[in-house]
C-alpha cells in the first residue's frame, strides 16, 4: 500500500462514523446507503491529491461527502426496503441508551429523508455544530442567505415531526 | 420530539455499522456526469459504427464513380465532425473533474459543464444539416431539371431536418437533459432562484425499460439499453417516413396530383 493510500485511510478510519450519517440523511434504505458510502470514499480519494491541507481534513471531508451526497443517482437495482424498517440498523451503542432513542432516532432519519438535498446539507452542519458563518463558507452563499435557509430547513423539519405525531415521544 | 432532542440522538448515532472501506469505483453509475460520459461513449461508438454504414451504403449502390467518391469524402468528412465534439467533450470533462471549493461552486461548476455538454451534442447533430443536404445533393448528381429529383432532394433534406428536431427534442432529454435538470434545480435552490415544483410524470419505456436493463447488468444494462433504443429509433424512423412517402404517392395518384410515370423515371435514374 502507498504512502498516500496509507495515510488517507488512517485519515477516513477516524470520520467513517459522519460519512456514513451522511449516508443515512440521504439514502432510504440500507442497500443505496452502503452505495453511497462508497461512492464518498471513491470521490474522496480520487480529489485527495488536490486536499494539499489548504483546510482542516474533516471539513473538506464533509463537503466532498455532501457534494457527493447532494448529486447522487439511486441505482436501478431492486432494494430490499426491509433494513429501514429495522430500528437496530441505525448504529451501534456507544453509550447506553433505550428503546425511544431506537424509535427516534428512525423517526429522526425518516424525518430527514423527506428534506430536499439542499436542505439535508444545511440540517448536517446544524447537528454537527457548525455556526452560520461556518455553513455559509462551506455552501459558498452568503451568511444571511444560510440563516434564512437553515431557518426555512429546520422549519420544514418540525413540521415534518409534528405530523408523524413525534412530539408523544 | 424537538430539534434540540435530534442534536442528542445524532451524537449518539455513532455511525459504526458502516461497510467496509473500499477505494475501487462500484461498477454502477452514481453521479449524473459520469452518465452522461458513459452514454456520450456509448453514443459515439454507435456513430462511428453505423455512419459510414449509412452514408456510404446508398450511394454506393450507384454505379457512377464519382457518387462513391464524394459519399466516402462527406463519411470521412463526418467522422472527423463526430471525433472533433467527442474528444471536446472529454477534454472538457477532464478539465472541470477537480473540487472543491464550496458546494455552490462545484454544483455550479457541474451544471456549467452539463450544459456546455448539452451544447456541444446539439452542435454535432446540428452539424449533419449541410451534410445531408450535401448527401442529397450526391443523390441527384446535382441535377435539379426533373420535377421529381427536386422533391426528392426535398425530402432527403426534410427527413435530416425532421430527424435532427427528433433528436434533439427527445433523444437529449432522456440520455442527458433530464439529469443536467436536477443539477440545474439544486443551483437555483441554494442561490434562491425560485423552483417550481416538479412535474409527476409517468415513467416512459425508454426509462423503464433502462431501469430494466440496469437492474439486471449494471452500467452495462445502460450500454444495452441506448444500443437497443438507437437502432429502435433508425428502424423506425426508416418504417415511418417509408409510410408517409406511400402514403403521399398514393393519395397524390388518386387524386392526379402526381404523374406516376415521371415519378417512376426519376427513381430510376437514381438507381
Amino acid at each position: 500500500m502507498s504512502s498516500p493510500e496509507k495515510e488517507f485511510l488512517e485519515k477516513i478510519e477516524k470520520h467513517k462514523g459522519v460519512i456514513f450519517k451522511i449516508s443515512k440523511m440521504y439514502m432510504d434504505n440500507k442497500d443505496d446507503q452502503n452505495d453511497l458510502y462508497q461512492e464518498i470514499i471513491y470521490q474522496a480519494w480520487k480529489s485527495y491529491g488536490d486536499f494539499q491541507k489548504r483546510s482542516d481534513f474533516s471539513t473538506w471531508l464533509y463537503r466532498t461527502a455532501l457534494n457527493t451526497a447532494i448529486v447522487f443517482l439511486r441505482s436501478e437495482k431492486k432494494r430490499s426496503f426491509i433494513q429501514n424498517q429495522n430500528v437496530d440498523g441505525l448504529g451501534v451503542r456507544q453509550e447506553p441508551y433505550n428503546d425511544t432513542d431506537d424509535v427516534n432516532m428512525k423517526l429522526m432519519y425518516e424525518a430527514i429523508h423527506q428534506l430536499s438535498p439542499i436542505d439535508k446539507a444545511l440540517i448536517f452542519f446544524f447537528l454537527e455544530g457548525f455556526s452560520g458563518k461556518e455553513i455559509a463558507v462551506q455552501l459558498g452563499i452568503t451568511e444571511v442567505n444560510t440563516r434564512v435557509k437553515l431557518k426555512r430547513a429546520k422549519e420544514k423539519l418540525k413540521e415534518i415531526i409534528t405530523k408523524q405525531g413525534t412530539g408523544s415521544h | 420530539m424537538e430539534l434540540e432532542n435530534f442534536k442528542q440522538l445524532w451524537n449518539k448515532d455513532t455511525g459504526q455499522e458502516s461497510p467496509e472501506i473500499s477505494l475501487e469505483k462500484q461498477k454502477e453509475i452514481h453521479s449524473p456526469l459520469q452518465m452522461l460520459k458513459v452514454n456520450m461513449e456509448t453514443e459515439f461508438w454507435l456513430m462511428i459504427v453505423t455512419l459510414p454504414l449509412l452514408l456510404t451504403n446508398f450511394p454506393f449502390a450507384s454505379a457512377d464513380s464519382n457518387i462513391k467518391i464524394i459519399s466516402v469524402f462527406v463519411t470521412i468528412l463526418t467522422i472527423v465532425i463526430i471525433v472533433y465534439f467527442y474528444s471536446r467533450f472529454l477534454k472538457l470533462y477532464k478539465l472541470l473533474q477537480k473540487n472543491s471549493i464550496n458546494t455552490n461552486y462545484d454544483l455550479f461548476n457541474l451544471k456549467t459543464q452539463l450544459l456546455i455538454s448539452k451544447e456541444i451534442y446539439i452542435a454535432y447533430y446540428v452539424s449533419y444539416i449541410p451534410l445531408g443536404f450535401l448527401l442529397s445533393l450526391i443523390r441527384i448528381n446535382f441535377h435539379f431539371e426533373m420535377e421529381y429529383n427536386l422533391a426528392i432532394f426535398g425530402s432527403s433534406l426534410l427527413i435530416t431536418l425532421l430527424l435532427i428536431a427528433f433528436i434533439i427534442k427527445y433523444w437529449i432529454y432522456y440520455m442527458y437533459g433530464r439529469y443536467i435538470d436536477d443539477v440545474v434545480r439544486l443551483v437555483d435552490e441554494l442561490n434562491e432562484i425560485e423552483v417550481s415544483p416538479r412535474p409527476q410524470k409517468k415513467k416512459t419505456w425508454f426509462e423503464r425499460s433502462q431501469k430494466f436493463f440496469m437492474n439486471k447488468m449494471g452500467i452495462k444494462g445502460n450500454i444495452l439499453n441506448t444500443v437497443i433504443w438507437f437502432v429502435s429509433m433508425y428502424i423506425f424512423i426508416i418504417l415511418f417516413l417509408t409510410l408517409v412517402f406511400l402514403i403521399v404517392i398514393i393519395a397524390g395518384a388518386k387524386l392526379n396530383l402526381l404523374d406516376i410515370g415521371s415519378l417512376q423515371r426519376a427513381l430510376n435514374k437514381l438507381n
